[in-house]
Formats: structure tokens, sequence, C-alpha cells
């Protein structure tokens, strides 16, 4: 089993600290997806794992071999990331078949036909120049050098912004084809929250630089719930309960709550509790928080 | 299958309820293979492993089984099984909720049977 | 520099046993020699609009000593050739890193790599230049040609040592972007002022300038092409050393 480990991972610009002491493990053969709001540090993160920034402290390790400037190991990774269409003050001047010849030279499990399968598929131009690209279409491109580098740890940095919902759509089925094909990890991160969600395995969540929490999906979901009703019964039901993001109108109150191993809501109370898809739960954790 | 996953409930469970569903309407046949995982997982979009855990889980109440090497199977007497299982649900599913509702809205236990007596669902109840 | 990427590339074969053979190296050989044939074509390009140019040029100036301003310009070809490549290469270099340097490191090849394959590519255009040259010069024998073939060592180190200079260049306009630039632009300056300073302070006269300098002897001129050399290979790991740990930004 690879793992793609990181230990205490600082990554700062200047006096401007984006990652705090990090740590994270990433198994091979899942499907995880990294949410966070703009700014808490996902696409740093992802640069980081991957050697395309270098860490201002700590580690990042692939099967006990570091990965910074080490073809070795980033022989099984890939960072794809939104396309360059300015480079530097003018524009980016390469081709997409051109692009897609590099990734073919340099990803040494490329496999070209897929790459032609998928080029196919989107109905991409590949004798246009990267920079007249509409950004649907340099999301495709993004997707088709993840997919068809085979990496065994592909990373995508918010691959179906720019894309359509039925592009969208096409996207997720892609991967799973893939990811059932072949068992490669995938990291993915999205704001898109809930139409991904039920393709992620693990979710991660970073908040400020600072990991959240990793958890298989299906897991958090099921230990997640809205309870609303009275404010006072509310309360009383959520009494030693982790509770976040609170919402009242009048006499009436909702909030969320996360149930820790052997916890449950107290029954006999007269409110409502319902289930949470995992947007609802990112946003009760990640949103502003009301001062409890 | 082919039903729309909703948010109400855990994905997985509803991944088993619907080939319950199915089987209880002899689309699945028993000794009938069932689609695998991944068929599954592709089928609905879904996480493979999501799709697993609830499989599973109909191999642990003996309505599916696993032939090695080949795939999943509907167990003999599945439809019988899940049809018990259900009714022994069925009081905490629907009654309870019927009688807390009813409650609420002040309906005596009289008017509930009356109600129950007219409505035309009921005919097959009664064989 | 080529030795690490021989042991890499033998040490993963054996590793990984993959049926891809010839790895790093060979990946950076097919991206580089294409590069490098496509930044050639581009001297040569320039180089014979150039020739074109100064022919017209030339003709009414050197008609007199030397007969023929065609002729004339051609024996001159290898003069044009090597102050085009010199401006291709500046530019092309810059360019060069701007666009590749971003894209091949986002694929996973290593920074260092990176500045050698190009620093390579850029070394061997520059001998090659140098090479077309004494091809051209053996045959349209002339006495500019006779002394040209002498002062090849020579010409090859300035060109070695321009083209460090451009490596340089490439590295530094990626780090410090705008400042980068501007050196650049200072570069040409200076170049196309010098180069026009020589021709006009030798009455315009190509040909008596090679004969000024067609005594210098072959200790200097080993001692150019030596010292050309080195500089190359310095500017390398400065260049090297420069883009270490950048970073890509999208």
């Amino acid at each position: 089993m690879s793992k793609l480990v990181c230990k205490g991972l600082e990554k700062s610009y200047g006096k401007k600290e984006v990652l705090h002491n990090l740590d994270l493990e990433l198994e091979s053969g899942k499907i995880y997806g990294l949410i966070g709001r703009n700014g808490a540090g996902k696409t740093t993160l992802l640069s980081v794992l991957t050697a395309q920034s270098p860490a201002t402290a700590g580690t990042v390790v692939f099967n006990g071999k570091p990965v910074w400037e080490n073809r070795e190991a980033l022989e099984h990774i890939c960072f794809s990331r939104e396309l360059n269409q300015m480079m530097g003050n003018s524009a980016n001047p390469l081709k997409v078949k051109e692009y897609l010849r590099i990734a073919s030279t340099y990803f040494v499990h490329w496999d070209k036909e897929m790459a032609g399968r998928l080029v196919e598929k989107f109905h991409l131009d590949v004798n246009k120049r990267i920079s007249k690209l509409s950004k649907g279409m340099t999301s495709m491109v993004t997707i088709i050098v993840a997919l068809a580098s085979k990496a065994e740890f592909t990373f995508l940095d918010e691959p179906v912004a720019g894309l359509d919902v039925v592009a969208r759509e096409q996207f997720y089925r892609i991967l799973l084809e893939e990811y059932t094909e072949t068992g490669r990890t995938f990291v993915i991160s999205t704001h898109i929250i809930e139409e991904a969600a039920d393709v992620l395995e693990e979710v991660i969540i970073l908040d400020q630089g600072k990991i959240l929490l990793k958890e298989n999906t299906q897991e958090l979901l099921e230990r997640s719930y809205h309870i609303s009703g009275h404010e006072e019964a509310v309360d009383r039901a959520a009494a030693g309960l982790e509770v976040h993001h609170q919402e009242r109108l009048g006499r009436s109150k909702g909030v969320t709550v996360l149930l820790k191993p052997g916890q449950t809501i107290p029954a006999g109370y007269d409110v409502s509790v319902q289930k949470l898809n995992l947007q609802k739960v990112f946003v009760a954790l990640c949103g502003e928080e009301d001062a409890e | 299958m082919n039903e729309i996953l909703t948010q109400e409930k855990s994905i997985y469970i509803q991944i088993k309820e619907m080939i319950e569903n199915d089987i209880l309407r002899d689309i699945l046949l028993e000794e009938e293979r069932v689609p695998s995982t991944n068929e599954l997982a592709k089928l609905y979009a879904i996480n493979p492993a999501t799709a697993a855990k609830g499989v599973n889980l109909l191999v642990d109440e003996d309505i599916l089984y696993k032939k090695r090497g080949i795939g999943m199977f509907v167990a003999t007497g599945a439809k019988k099984k899940i049809m018990e299982k259900r009714k022994k649900h069925f009081y905490d599913d629907y009654v309870k909720r019927l009688m807390a509702e009813a409650v609420s809205l002040g309906i005596t236990k009289r008017e509930l049977i009356d109600m129950i007596e007219e409505s035309d669902e009921g005919g097959e109840a009664d064989e | 520099m080529i030795k690490d990427g021989f042991a890499a590339a033998s040490g993963l074969r054996k590793e990984s046993g993959r049926q891809r053979p010839g790895d790093s190296l060979g990946s950076h050989v097919r991206m580089w020699g294409r590069y490098a044939g496509e930044s050639l074509a581009a001297s040569l390009g320039a180089s014979v609009v150039l020739l074109l140019f100064y022919g017209v040029l030339g003709s009414s100036f050197s008609a007199k000593s030397l007969g023929g301003g065609m002729l004339t310009s051609l024996a001159l070809y290898p003069y044009y050739l090597t102050l085009a490549a010199v401006f291709v290469q500046a530019i092309v270099s810059v360019n060069a890193f701007q666009v590749y340097f971003s894209v091949l490191v986002s694929m996973n090849a290593s920074r260092r790599s990176v500045v050698l394959g190009a620093a390579a590519s850029q070394g061997a255009c520059t001998l090659l230049v140098a090479g077309i040259s004494v091809l051209i010069w053996r045959w349209n024998p002339s006495d500019i040609a006779v002394d040209g073939i002498k002062l090849i060592p020579l010409l090859a180190g300035l060109l070695l040592f321009t083209t460090g200079f451009t490596i340089v260049l490439g590295a530094v306009s990626l780090r410090w972007g705008k400042i980068g630039t501007i050196i650049l632009v200072l570069f040409f300056m200076f170049w196309g002022a010098g180069a026009g300073i020589l021709y006009a302070m030798n009455g315009a006269d190509a040909g008596m300038m090679l004969a000024q300098v067609q005594d210098i002897s072959q200790t200097v001129q080993a001692a150019v092409l030596g010292a050309g050399l080195i500089l190359f290979l310095l500017g390398t790991c400065f260049s090297v050393a420069v883009v270490r740990k950048m970073e890509i930004r999208r």
C-alpha cells in the first residue's frame, strides 16, 4: 500500500502563514475530497504535496522518499491544476496538442489512447492555443491530463470549475469508471460539494490552514444531525453534544450537531431531527460562527 | 434500480433498500446475479466503497450471498425474508408515525379505524 | 550532469522494471531536442534575413576591395549567422524559460533538469552554428573563409560565453521578471551598439576587420575557447541555483 505522508507541514508567504503544522496521510486506492473555503489553503496544500511549491517547514514523503525534486517519487504523482492562459505578461503560446505531447513525454505511465478518447469525447480542438480556450475547455484539458497520466496519486484542483452541469456529471462518471478499473488514488478539491459528495470516499476539510477533519464521508454524515424546534427543547436535546452553527427565528432554533462515538440524541424532546448533506455539514463547520 | 438517491437516508442504506425493492418486484429473481459494486457505483455515480457497504449489509442478512470469482447472487427465500423483515418494522416505520400525527391532530382511534376501513388500499390486506 | 541523468535512468529501470525505457534522460532529449531544432531554425531564418539586409547594404562598401556584392555577402554569411544566432538565442532563451519551465516542472520534471536541458540544447545549437560556419567557409573558400576557419576557436568561445549569458538571462527573467526583461533590453543594445561600432570603426569593411584579427595566435584562441566554455558552465550552474526553490503558481 503506497502512502503519501506529510508531517508538520508549514507554508508561509513572507509573513503570512498559510498552512500551519499540518499532518496528513493519504492512502492508495481511495477517492479523497478536499474542501475548504476560499483562502483556506487548498491549492497551497496540493502544491506542496506534489512538490510544485517548497514547504517552509515539515516533510512530504512518498513511501519513505521525500518528494521535493525527486523524480522517482514524482513518477507516481500527478498534480493537474488550472491551466495558465497567460505566461508572465504575454499569452501562453502553447497549443493544446503541444501541451499534451509534453505531458505524454514526462508522465511515464501516460495513456495516449485514453487521452485521445477523452479529447474526442469533449470535442476539444487540439490545434487551438491554450490562451484562446474557454474556461470550460481549459478544465477539460486539466481533466484529460489528470486521467491519462495514470499516476498512482492524482491530484485535481477544482477540476469542474468552469464546466456546465452536464459536463460535470460526465466528469464524475469518467472518474468513477477510471477508479473502478484501476483503483488509483484521487484527491479532488472542489467548491461544488454536494455534487461530489457521493463520489468521495473520504473528505478532508481544510479551514484556515489547518485540517478540521478527515473522515469517511458516509460516517461523517451518519453522525451529523440538524435539531430544530423550540429553543428550550433544542438546547436540552443538544446538551453535551458538539454543536455547530445556530439559526434562530423568534422562539424557534436550529442547530447542527456532530455526535461523538457512543453519543446519541436523547429521545423524548419535542424536536425535529433531520439528516444533513455534506454541503450543509461543511457550512455548519466552516461558516461564520455565532458566539455560543 | 434507477431510482434517484435522496438526502434523507444514508446512501448505502438506500442502495440496500433499492435492491430489496427490486427483489420484491421480481426485477431480481432468486439465484440470479446482482450487479457488482462497481456496476452499482457507476450506475448511481457513487463511490464503490459506499455501494459495497450496502451490499454487505444484505449479505449479513442472508439476502444476498457471494459466489467466489463470479459475483453476488440473490439467496433462495430472500423475498420472503425481506417481507418478514419489513413487516416487523412496519409498526416502527409507519404505525408509530401515523399514531403520533393522529394524536397531534386530535384524531381518535375510532376515527382512524373508520378511515382504514374506508380506504380502497386496504383490500389486499384482508386476504 | 548528463551522468546523473544516466545514473538515474539506469537505476530507475532496475527498480521498477518499466516497459518504457530511458525515462528522465529520454524525455529531456525528446523535449529539448525538438526545442533546439526549432530555435536553430529560427536562428537560421533570422540570419538569412540579416544576410539579405546587409548584403544589400554591404555590397556598396565592399565591392571595391573584394568584388561582387553577393559573393561577399555569402563569404560573410557565418558572421551574420553568428549575430543572428546570438540575438535569436537571447529572445528564445528567455521565452523558453517563461513558457516551458512552469509547464515541465508542473509535469514533474525537476527544476534542475529543466535548466540543464535548456543549457545543453542551447550549447549544442551554438556549436552547431560554429560547425555550419566552418562548412560554409570550406564550401566557399576565399581569403575571408580561410581566416574564418582559423578563428573558429575564438568564435566558438565567444558564442559559448554569450549562450551562457542567455541561459542566465532566462533563469533571471523567470525569477525576477521585469528586471530580467530590462537587462535583456540593455543586453540587446550593448550587442547591437558594440557590433555597429566595431563595424563603423573599421571603415564598414568586414573583410578588413577579419584581416586585423587573423593574426591572433592559437594559444589566445584556445584560452578564449576555454574561458567561454567555463563561463558557459558557470552560467548554467548559477541558473540552476537561481531556480532551485522556485514555486510553480498556476
